[in-house]
């Protein structure tokens, strides 16, 4: 500045000392932080066993993202026990087993880049698990760091997805919904026979009538409880030892579709992954879970095992539950279904 | 002018131009949390350079750290500084009579530690994982290693320490000099009310500053060497630390601090309305009276902050009970600028329309801030914007218009050019309007329930309807972001070009306008003033008819008799102090 004579000469400090005692102190500064700071990971190109090599850029860009959306949870060493994780109920996947409930394969298989690319754009309803508006370039590159936290990944290859057929039943809902109730509540000759383990929408007269019309035999189920679901095993851990081993696996209840939230179903009408929520989408969603079933849990893997039309049946009646969640024609089902547990067997 | 001077107005303007940069700054970054709320997700038009990944949308990361280095950089970086570095600096020895600080060289070394803490919050932004991302008040465990992990948030917890060492320092010094440097005659009854507002505020850092220094350094031993002061529950690997340790040490700074923050304002507005209604400022003990009895209630409120954080309730009604006795000695400080302005004859220049806009938006503040400071209210309003609305138009707009206030009052000093008055003016009206505008806005949105640090609120069913009202008030944000731009011109115009200034344009009579031109030599007086008044002889019978004028220098000899041909604009004695 120099005006109006507003110059002043450097005073009576020695110049420069001001200088040194910051210079001194951001040196010591940098160089506690230098020392304790985890230095950012380098890494090797990641080879996977299709084939395909991960570049270590994409890499070192996934980790830093990893770290940013996912280690709070999914913890620095992917193993799911990262402190904002304890005590989530579901916990938060471990990658270190390879093992996803929503891959679009077979079950146990690992899943492809697209299933997780859905998950991680969606987020799955009713759990921490949000959608993370992580942006479009970096979620290939957090899909493929977390292929570093299990060796399975360059061992074997991608699952198969497992295509979609076209629906047979387009335009034929309530036929589908008949044909998905006897799927669901009859075991065997196609059947999946679903309220084995989830429970059972029918009250017990209707039940016993729709067994014995799709056996050709009596049921006797005056012994049995068809509406209380019981926890299965998984294979998700809860807790792990020092080495990354599980200790304790979670038990899992096989959803109510009365009563709970679906992982990978949203109500119809929200905007979903950019796109409002279809009736259509929602069917598809919950096919692609019925026909590749559910990873580490006790759900199997549908597809094959029944016929096509019976899967798209079984999306169709299970659609019609979901609708029903949380109005009061649930509440009266549920009633029928818990007065029926307590009248006579037919 | 040497950037090794340690003239006490050479170190002010040193602050002056970082503080004004690091508004700047702090302002753009604002911006950014505006957008995000008016159009969430979005690419911010001119950013796709800084963010490629999403082409210039903020992302969840980006936008935790744009919040948290806002709120830091503008309290740390640019409105303390702005207040004590730069006005501070400069009015305290001109206006008690002293030759400069009592420890000049200290002043100069506490500018070189802010500057380093400046130059790391921004190194932190070419780190990777980016600058600090756990808000401003950085509660562990957010930012310990586990939930932050990057450099930048270490980095820019050493440049709030250095922060805090700088603003210990020139507390420590503004004190001392206060206290030890006045001129003969200075008597405490005499000072400006901004010396007592700057004065007051300088005892408020000696004392609390350290505490934040304190939980800084625990904070930064946690991050570094693995000791666990804040560490608990589920970040601990074992061992007993509690993070509501770190809230009750640093709001035992942080409520101070936003007195810290407004007293100086305070001590402008009171002198400013006395010296441009011309008349004597009303109730002047009391009004320095209250700005102590503020100060000294301002460390014992401290728990109001954290009424939800799971204190005991018992301890919740004492803090209400206390924060709100507050209000009273503010109400007695409001009164007496109302009623100095009472039948006044009010001259609406530049530094006056700013110190009326701070009491606007003081007032409309402090009226907002009961509803934080009773628990039964505060439990619902907690973490909304209510309370960014809050404490906005308190320590945001308040401060930031008594910065340009005393900016416009003492430029002419500083720099002995005179700004332009039409833009000046402008400038602090637009600036107030929409002041409240933007936080009357986050106001509102606060009371329908938005919470205040949500990266995209419309993902709540429940606060989906208030994109338009946001959408508003990032508006009034950018408007008002634009007319800073009245100033920018103004600044660089003036500096170029502007129009010398003398040496009293004011027309008031406190020293460094009395008995030092425009700007103030090296030493400021060419004799140590001699004084004889108090701060606001204005308009007194005596000095109107025997030297022809409204105003009377602290230290001007009154003649005996009645003034021969003096005109009220002739120049002014510049050695009147002394003179026999």
């Amino acid at each position: 500045m120099t005006l109006r004579g507003a110059r002043v000469s450097s005073s009576s400090t020695s110049p420069g000392r001001a200088g040194r005692c910051a210079l001194a102190l951001l040196t010591a500064l940098a160089v506690v932080a230098g020392c304790r700071s985890r230095s950012s990971p380098t890494f090797e190109p990641l080879k996977l066993a299709d084939g395909r090599v991960i570049p270590a850029e994409t890499l070192s860009r996934g980790h830093s993202v990893y770290t940013y959306y996912c280690a709070s949870c999914h913890g620095e060493r992917g193993d799911g026990q990262g402190p904002a994780g304890r005590g989530m109920r579901p916990v938060p996947r471990s990658f270190r087993q390879g093992l996803f409930k929503f891959g679009g394969v077979a079950v146990g298989e690992l899943p492809t880049d697209e299933a997780l690319k859905r998950t991680l754009r969606r987020g799955l309803h009713g759990t921490p698990m949000f959608a993370w508006d992580v942006p479009d370039a970096d979620q290939d590159a957090v899909l493929q760091y977390l292929k570093t936290f299990s060796p399975r990944w360059t061992q074997e290859p991608t699952g198969q997805p497992l295509a979609m057929s076209p629906d047979p039943w387009k335009g034929r809902e309530a036929e589908a919904v008949e044909r998905g109730k006897v799927a669901y509540h009859v075991s065997g000759g196609g059947n999946a026979g679903c309220s084995g383990c989830h429970v059972a929408y029918l009250p017990r007269a209707e039940l016993a009538a729709l067994l014995e019309k799709s056996l050709g035999r009596k049921v006797d189920l005056s012994r049995l409880d068809p509406y209380t679901a019981q926890a299965r095993e998984s294979d998700h851990p809860v807790e792990v030892d020092a080495k990354g081993e599980p200790t304790r696996t979670q038990k899992v209840l096989p959803p109510d579709f009365l009563f709970h939230e679906l992982r990978t179903v949203w109500p119809e009408g929200e905007t979903v992954d950019g796109a409002p929520y279809t009736a259509e989408r929602q069917r598809e969603d919950l096919y692609r879970v019925i026909a590749s079933g559910v990873g580490g849990a006790a759900m199997p893997t549908w597809k094959g095992a029944i016929p096509e039309e019976n899967l798209w049946a079984l999306a169709y009646y299970v659609q019609s539950l979901v609708r029903l969640r949380d109005t009061d024609e649930a509440e009266a089902l549920k009633a029928r279904l818990r007065a029926s547990t307590m009248a006579n067997p037919p | 002018m040497s950037l090794s001077s340690s003239d006490h107005k050479a170190v002010a303007r040193r602050y002056l131009w970082s503080g004004l940069g690091f508004l700047a700054f702090g302002g753009l970054l604002a911006l950014l949390i505006r957008w995000q709320w008016a159009f969430p997700g979005q690419p911010v038009p001119g950013l796709a350079w800084a963010l490629p990944e999403s082409h210039g949308a903020l992302t969840p990361p980006t936008y935790t750290a744009v919040f948290t280095t806002h709120g830091l950089v503008m309290i740390f970086f640019a409105v303390t500084p702005l207040l004590f570095g730069a006005l501070g600096h400069f009015v305290v020895p001109l206006a008690i009579g002293a030759r400069g600080l009592a420890f000049p060289r200290l002043s100069s070394v506490g500018f070189w530690v802010y500057a380093l803490g400046g130059a790391l919050v921004l190194a932190s932004f070419g780190l990777r994982l980016g600058p600090a991302s756990a808000g401003w008040t950085g509660y562990p465990p957010l930012s310990t290693s586990v939930f932050t992990p990057g450099l930048g948030q270490t980095l820019v917890t050493v440049a709030v320490l250095c922060a805090g060492v700088s603003a210990f320092l020139y507390g420590l010094n503004f004190v001392v000099t206060v206290v030890r440097c006045r001129a003969p005659g200075m008597t405490w009854g005499r000072l400006p009310l901004t010396v007592w507002g700057l004065f007051f505020a300088s005892v408020l850092n000696v004392l609390f500053v350290p505490v934040l220094a304190a939980a800084t350094v625990l904070v930064l031993m946690d991050r570094l060497l693995g000791t666990q002061f804040f560490v608990a529950g589920a970040a601990a690997v074992g061992g007993g630390g509690d993070p509501l340790v770190y809230q009750h040490l640093f709001w035992l700074f942080g409520h101070p601090e936003v007195y810290i923050l407004i007293l100086p304002a305070w001590g402008m507005v009171g002198d400013f309305v006395a010296f441009f209604s011309r008349r004597p400022a009303h109730g002047y003990r009391l009004t320095a009276g209250a700005m102590g009895a503020v100060s000294a209630l301002s460390g014992l409120v401290y728990a109001h902050h954290l009424f939800t954080s799971g204190m005991s309730p018992v301890l919740g009604r004492t803090f209400m009970v206390l924060t709100l006795l507050i209000s009273l000695p503010a109400e007695v400080m409001f009164l007496n600028w109302l009623m100095t302005l009472w039948r006044g004859s009010v001259r609406l220049t530049s530094p006056m329309l700013a110190a009326l806009a701070t009491m606007s938006v003081f007032g409309l503040g402090g009226i907002t801030g009961l509803a934080l400071g009773a628990v039964a209210t505060d439990v619902p309003l907690h973490g909304t914007l209510w309370v960014v609305g809050h404490f906005h138009l308190t320590m945001g707009a308040a401060s930031f218009l008594g910065v340009f206030a005393g900016l416009y009052f003492w430029f002419p000093k500083m720099f002995g050019r005179a700004l332009h008055e039409g833009l000046a003016k402008a400038h602090v009206l637009a600036s107030a309007v929409l002041f409240l505008g933007v936080f009357g806005g986050q106001l509102a949105a606060g009371y329908a329930g938005q919470l205040r640090r949500l990266y995209d609120p419309y993902q709540y069913t429940y606060l989906r309807h208030l994109l338009p009202l946001n959408q508003w008030t990032t508006a009034c944000a950018f408007l008002l972001g634009a007319v800073q731009g009245l100033f920018v011109v103004n600044l660089a115009w003036t500096l170029r070009r502007g129009r010398a200034a003398d040496a009293n344009p004011w027309r008031v009579g406190t020293l460094e306008w009395t008995c030092a031109p425009s700007p103030p030599p090296e030493g400021n007086f060419a004799r140590p003033p001699v004084v004889l008044r108090g701060p606001h002889a204005l308009s007194q019978p005596e000095s109107i008819e025997r030297l022809g004028r409204d105003w009377l220098g602290q230290a001007e000899d009154l003649p005996a008799s009645p003034a021969t041909a003096t005109s009220p604009e002739a120049p002014v004695a510049l050695t009147s102090g002394g003179a026999s």
